[in-house]
């Protein structure tokens, strides 16, 4: 069910503001106070008293002081130990409330008409009460009140015995909260009665709406029954008593457990009191007289009733006038402690508020995508230009924190068709993908093209087109997306190409000389790399040796190039060559021995390993280009072994590089790869050998 | 100091509506300048070409409600249309827009709506805005014409110009106004019971 009130007319409820929606706004609204508001002053009186459990007399005199005819607009007047009977636990007596209020009444300055009681709230001797007088032009609402039990039984289930009491209201359009609480007694219960402030603080008004930091002013009163630490300082009860009965009331403030709990921040934390105090300790007194107690117990005198306020802003206006405590009244063994107060409350002029609502909307927008993060990049676009197989380009983008605070950025996976749910296509690596840019500050982002030979055999099969294309998205967080195209160009001419390719290379490539020995159907790039290792010999070929990236550059750009022809005239291991070589089948873009239609041909060889002359028939029917290849690599290898022995520890490696495909038949772990078989068969058994019989 | 909430009435704040308006079109019909002009009130003759996705927010008050717009402006350039979905998947509203001058950025715009019908939330609220009204001699899409597609396809229709601020912040009002906006609570003064148990506002629209 949706609760909703429909307003009266449409027309007068446009763009009302209400607090609350957006924390931006009401922050601009707040600022701007002063141009919705009107400010009057409040005069009110807060009264703390701990009335030892006495009953009220009819009228106490002198409680609230008339005769000067300055009378509050609010009397705030919290009591504790209003009522000790055991009783009181139990049943709930009413009694002696209402004695208390018909004194209060009495007491206050121009008689017991002249006030309307706003409202009570009790916790069984500890009670509060509010009146406003009635010749106040306060409005005050929205009153409501709450309680929070801290006694110090648990079998008892706090029954009262220790807690606070707390009324909320608005006095024109300003929150304030009045709270009057009893802490725990002792002079050692010093952290129970911080605790005691930690659990009355949680007191919450309206369904638990609002907190008591949810109002711009709270009082919080009461008997908190902090104590003097002389007693550590080795201070006496007598020299207290002195001091406490002279006038130098400061020297004796400095010994109050509230003040320095408060100066250490563990409790009433950004609560004020006045600097000094001009009144006497207002405990412990023998009732009915102005003697410190004679009892047994002999109590040292304590400022234990106190008066405190909090305000949410600097800006609200509050003076504490006065505080005193009444002296002459001695009906109980505590003194009543009473402050005057000035509080500037304010009211809002509806109208105007919401006429500046939507200014105030817009104003905090304006903060919002001012706020929002910005960077800028060195470079919106990066197009790599011509990049090569097993040759890595890399290119930095700076990315300049230009906004006003840390921006944190990460790229985003696109739907651009990517694999594997990547910010960058498969031939682009970016580093870092993500980031935190301090303020003013900079970073550096690489991407780096690279193509290995499965990328190579892959962008083959993607795209005839020579153009690698991709567009990362840099995304600030809480902020825009910054689009970065990059592209590549990648024609591949040796290495990543088809068969055909390499065939068409040689017909396009430099011209055919008078001692070609290159067999017609075989790319000449094999004949090259197979023939110079040929010229060098491969007995001193060092299979265990590594060849770096440099080497292998200098290779494919003569096989490229066509220069030199001789590739033996290249500062290159043999090596470097034979790998290149190896690299070349590799990349083609299709196995050697095709897989063909169902993997017949493939499954052809496979079944046929043992038997050279089944497997050479089965390579004549190969295209001529493949056939020619598997001849070349066959007869090469044959006599590779014959020159160096290690070499034939290399057949696994040119098997699964000529036929790619692994066996499709299961075979058992231990038989050999029937793949290996077979082309051992064809380098053992010779096809023109094979073919003699 | 803890955080406050001062002059919240009873019952609780209510969050503003927050919805994500995603604006589509081709490259140089005026995106950016619309935004631009809705949000910061300012026009530049020369808007660079927006490369990605710029974000913005911007709070319309309607009569029961605020709603804040989380509005990303999309790049028009036709390469980085594949990206356009990163940003209309999930987007409670949609402005498309053409150049009024540009039948080219009209056909574009109509295959906008297209995929938006087809690829975007089956609610989202759509808006064809015709941009550079005030270059009326220029005129190649005819007023009638766009209108009558967008009724064909129950989209708000405004002619706009980002330069003179014509129909801009109506276009976005207009929007605005058809969100699903569940109502509001505590909105009028002393019609709420402080002792009403606290609702809890429905739908998805408010935080």
């Amino acid at each position: 069910m949706t609760f909703y009130m429909a307003p009266a007319s449409s027309a007068a409820n446009r763009n009302v503001y209400v607090a609350g929606r957006d924390s931006n706004v009401d922050e601009v609204m707040r600022s701007w106070e002063h141009k919705y508001c009107t400010y009057k002053e409040a005069k009110i009186c807060i009264s703390t008293f701990n009335v030892n459990g006495r009953s009220p007399p009819p009228i106490l005199p002198g409680w609230f002081p008339s005769e000067t005819g300055d009378i509050s607009d609010i009397y705030a007047i919290g009591l504790q130990e209003m009522d000790l009977s055991v009783g009181t636990y139990i049943i709930d007596n009413t009694k002696k409330m209402e004695e208390w209020i018909d004194c209060m009444r009495k007491s206050l300055p121009g008689g017991e008409i002249a006030f309307e009681v706003i409202a009570t709230m009790r916790l069984v001797g500890i009670f509060v009460a509010i009146f406003q007088w009635r010749g106040s032009h306060l409005k005050i609402s929205h009153v409501s009140t709450n309680y929070m039990a801290t006694g110090i039984s648990v079998l008892m289930n706090k029954l009262g015995n220790k807690g606070g009491v707390a009324i909320s209201l608005k006095i024109n359009d300003t929150w304030v909260c009045f709270i009057n609480s009893h802490f725990a007694a002792g002079n050692n219960e010093l952290e129970r009665r911080n605790q005691d402030f930690r659990d009355i603080s949680h007191i919450r008004f309206a369904n638990g709406m609002r907190t008591i930091y949810d109002h711009d002013v709270i009082f919080w009163f009461g008997d908190l029954n902090y104590r003097l630490s002389t007693e550590y300082m080795g201070i006496s009860n007598e020299q207290v008593r002195i001091m406490a009965s002279s006038n130098d009331f400061s020297s004796l403030l400095k010994y109050d457990q509230l003040r320095e709990q408060m100066q250490r921040r563990l409790v009433f934390d950004g609560f004020v009191e006045p600097a000094t105090f001009s009144f006497r300790p207002t405990y412990k007194y023998d009732v009915g007289t102005n003697i410190w107690d004679t009892s047994e117990k002999g109590r040292v005198p304590a400022w234990t009733d106190r008066i405190l306020y909090w305000k949410a802003e600097d800006s609200i206006k509050i003076e504490n006038k006065l505080m005193e405590s009444v002296q002459s009244i001695s009906i109980s063994d505590h003194k009543p402690v009473r402050g005057f107060f000035r509080l500037g409350v304010k009211k809002i002029d509806e109208a105007k508020a919401n006429q500046i609502y939507e200014e105030a909307c817009r104003e905090a927008d304006r903060k919002a995508n001012e706020l929002l993060p910005q960077v800028k990049l060195s470079q919106t676009e990066i197009d790599f230009g011509e990049v090569k197989y097993l040759e890595p380009t890399t290119r930095q983008i700076t990315v300049n924190n230009i906004g006003k605070s840390q921006v944190r950025f990460n790229f985003e996976i696109t739907p651009l068709g990517k694999a594997n749910q990547s910010i960058s296509a498969e031939w682009l690596q970016v580093t870092p993908p993500h980031y935190v840019i301090p303020k003013g500050q900079s970073t550096q982002i690489s991407l780096t093209v690279s193509i290995d030979s499965k990328e190579a055999r892959k962008l083959h099969e993607k795209a005839k087109s020579s153009q690698l294309q991709d567009i990362l998205v840099l995304h600030l967080e809480h902020g825009r997306d910054h689009f970065i195209p990059v592209t590549a160009k990648y024609s591949p001419k040796c290495f990543g190409v088809s068969i055909d390719q390499l065939l068409a290379n040689k017909k396009t490539g430099d011209e055919v000389s008078e001692d070609d020995t290159c067999p017609k159907d075989l790319p000449r790039e094999i004949f090259r790399l197979v023939d110079a290792l040929r010229r060098r010999g491969v007995a001193s070929l060092n299979l265990a040796e590594s060849t770096d990236n440099t080497d292998f550059i200098q290779i494919r750009n003569a096989l490229e190039s066509g220069h030199p022809t001789d590739l033996t005239l290249l500062q290159v291991s043999s090596f470097a060559l034979y790998s290149a070589l190896i690299r070349l089948i590799d990349t083609l873009t299709e196995p050697v021995i095709p897989s063909g239609m169902d993997g017949i041909i493939h499954y052809e060889f496979i079944g046929v390993n043992r038997d050279a002359r089944a497997l050479w028939t089965a390579v004549s029917v190969l295209p001529p280009a493949n056939r020619a290849i598997v001849e070349y690599i066959a007869l090469m290898l044959h006599e590779f072994i014959s020159q160096n022995a290690a070499i034939r520890e290399q057949l696994p490696l040119w098997a699964e590089r000529l036929f790619r495909y692994p066996p499709q038949t299961a075979t058992l772990l231990s038989a050999p790869d029937p793949r290996v078989v077979a082309l051992q068969t064809l380098c053992e058994y010779r096809r023109d050998a094979v073919f003699l019989f | 100091m803890a955080a406050r909430n001062t002059g919240a009435r009873p019952g609780g704040p209510n969050k503003t509506c927050q919805f994500k308006l995603v604006l589509l079109g081709e490259s140089a019909v005026g995106k950016s300048s619309l935004v631009l002009r809705f949000v910061k009130g300012q026009f530049h003759e020369y808007q660079e070409s927006t490369i990605g996705a710029a974000f913005l927010t911007q709070t319309v008050c309607l009569d029961d409600a605020t709603v804040k717009f989380e509005i990303w402006d999309t790049a028009g350039q036709e390469r980085y249309h594949s990206l356009a979905p990163m940003y209309y998947r999930g987007a409670q509203a949609a402005i498309v827009v053409y150049d009024i001058t540009n039948q080219e950025s009209f056909q574009k715009a109509k295959n906008w709506v297209k995929e938006l019908q087809r690829q975007a939330s089956p609610n989202i609220v759509m808006a064809l805005a015709g941009n550079k009204a005030d270059m009326a001699n220029k005129r190649v899409v005819e007023y009638e014409e766009a209108q009558a597609y967008a009724e064909e396809n129950a989209l708000l229709f405004m002619e706009t110009s980002a330069k003179t601020s014509m129909n801009v912040n109506d276009i976005f009002m207009a929007i605005a106004k058809k969100l699903p906006i569940g109502p509001p609570q505590g909105e009028t003064t002393g019609t709420v019971d402080m002792n009403q148990p606290q609702q809890q506002q429905k739908g998805s629209c408010c935080k």
